[in-house]
């Protein structure tokens, strides 16, 4: 088995460390075109959403446009939710946590795509393992996190393009896949998104994908 | 004698080698084979939004048209309909759709949590929460402060 030396753990914990402030925070605003897949085996029906999405930084705010299968918008402003009709009249307002603060938006802008957040959320690097496929990199969940056992991140050309999230009996109950990244200013942005969920019950399947990108 | 142990040496690492092949072979399959079953489960939806991105019409217009696709497929004809709603059992109050937009870890982890019905692991998910978002504004503070102190 091609085994990395112990270097490689440091290095990586370097590179984003120095990533993160080169580059994080430079850009404010994003904005793309975006289609939702899901489906949920448990559930009669199967969900598309496609619309429009602007997502500012510095005004923590996030603006859906949505066109099909219906006309609405959702604006999340703070830990404020809007919701508004096609004419643009507010059918509610409900207050929520925190939510833009864990967008996917802000993690692109902020480049914080490198590891998905585990080092921040407390995972430990444990293992690693170079493959013709790929770099594969294995965390350990922190105390607090008693149901995962481990973490397979797998790395192509230095890009994230595969999470599985493994609990406590072997059971993978969650796969995650970046696919088809373009650079936009300096960044790499996944432009699909494929998940993998497995409960005890059900199964969901979810598919984000992004067009005509913008970042100001 | 020589021989026998060189032949026992071959074998040992031979299958040794079969082992870790094995091995490498799980790993990278693991990927492979989530990613087909995904492509597989998602690919009437894909069909579905290939058409309405060539050309863009409503969904009555949709289901006219390609009556056959709407109907395998059981595409919901509105967004107000189970996933938009912001149910009371719903993760910390959001509804389950937009965890479709929070892609970080726990993000994750909150959709995964709100599949069972286990109040540890929401309890757990939510500590982790706050820990992400503390550790998140330690991080900006000590940013601003190494960039303070070198400009």
């Amino acid at each position: 088995m091609t085994r990395f030396s112990p270097k490689i753990i440091p290095c990586f914990i370097l590179t984003l460390f120095l990533s993160t402030l080169g580059l994080g925070q430079k850009y404010s605003q994003f904005e793309a075109d975006f289609s939702i897949l899901e489906k949920n085996t448990l559930k009669d029906s199967s969900y598309l959403v496609m619309g429009k999405v602007f997502y500012d930084l510095n005004k923590d705010r996030s603006e859906y446009k949505i066109n099909f299968p219906e006309t609405k918008t959702w604006i999340f402003k703070d830990s404020i939710m809007t919701v508004l009709d096609k004419n643009g009249n507010q059918l509610k307002s409900d207050t929520l946590e925190q939510i833009n603060e864990l967008s996917i938006f802000k993690q692109i802008l902020s480049n914080n795509m490198q590891d998905f957040g585990l080092l921040k959320a407390g995972f430990k690097l444990r293992d690693s393992e170079k493959l013709e496929q790929g770099v594969y990199l294995k965390f350990q969940a922190p105390d607090q996190i008693e149901f995962i056992e481990e973490v397979i991140l797998k790395k192509e050309n230095r890009l994230l393009t595969g999470l599985i999230f493994v609990d406590t009996e072997g059971k993978q109950f969650s796969k995650i896949y970046y696919q088809d990244y373009v650079r936009l200013k300096n960044l790499d942005i996944p432009t699909k998104i494929k998940t993998h969920l497995t409960g005890q019950e059900e199964e969901i399947f979810k598919e984000l994908q992004f067009r005509n990108l913008s970042i100001h | 004698m020589k021989f026998v142990n060189f032949l026992f040496c071959l074998l040992l690492s031979s299958s040794l080698f079969a082992v870790d092949t094995d091995d490498k072979k799980s790993i990278s399959s693991m990927f492979e084979e989530g990613q087909e079953t995904i492509d597989i489960e998602l690919s009437q939806l894909n069909e579905i939004n290939d058409i309405l991105l060539n050309k863009s019409m409503s969904f009555d217009v949709l289901k006219e048209n390609h009556s056959a696709l709407v109907g395998e497929a059981n595409l919901s004809p509105a967004i107000s309909d189970g996933i938009f709603d912001n149910h009371p059992d719903s993760p910390l109050g959001v509804p389950a759709f937009w965890w479709g937009f929070c892609l970080g870890l726990i993000g994750m982890l909150v959709v995964y949590i709100s599949m069972d019905e286990g109040s540890d692991r929401k309890d757990q998910v939510q500590n982790a929460l706050y820990g992400c978002l503390i550790s998140g504004l330690i991080a900006l503070v000590l940013n601003l402060t190494v960039f303070s102190f070198i400009f």
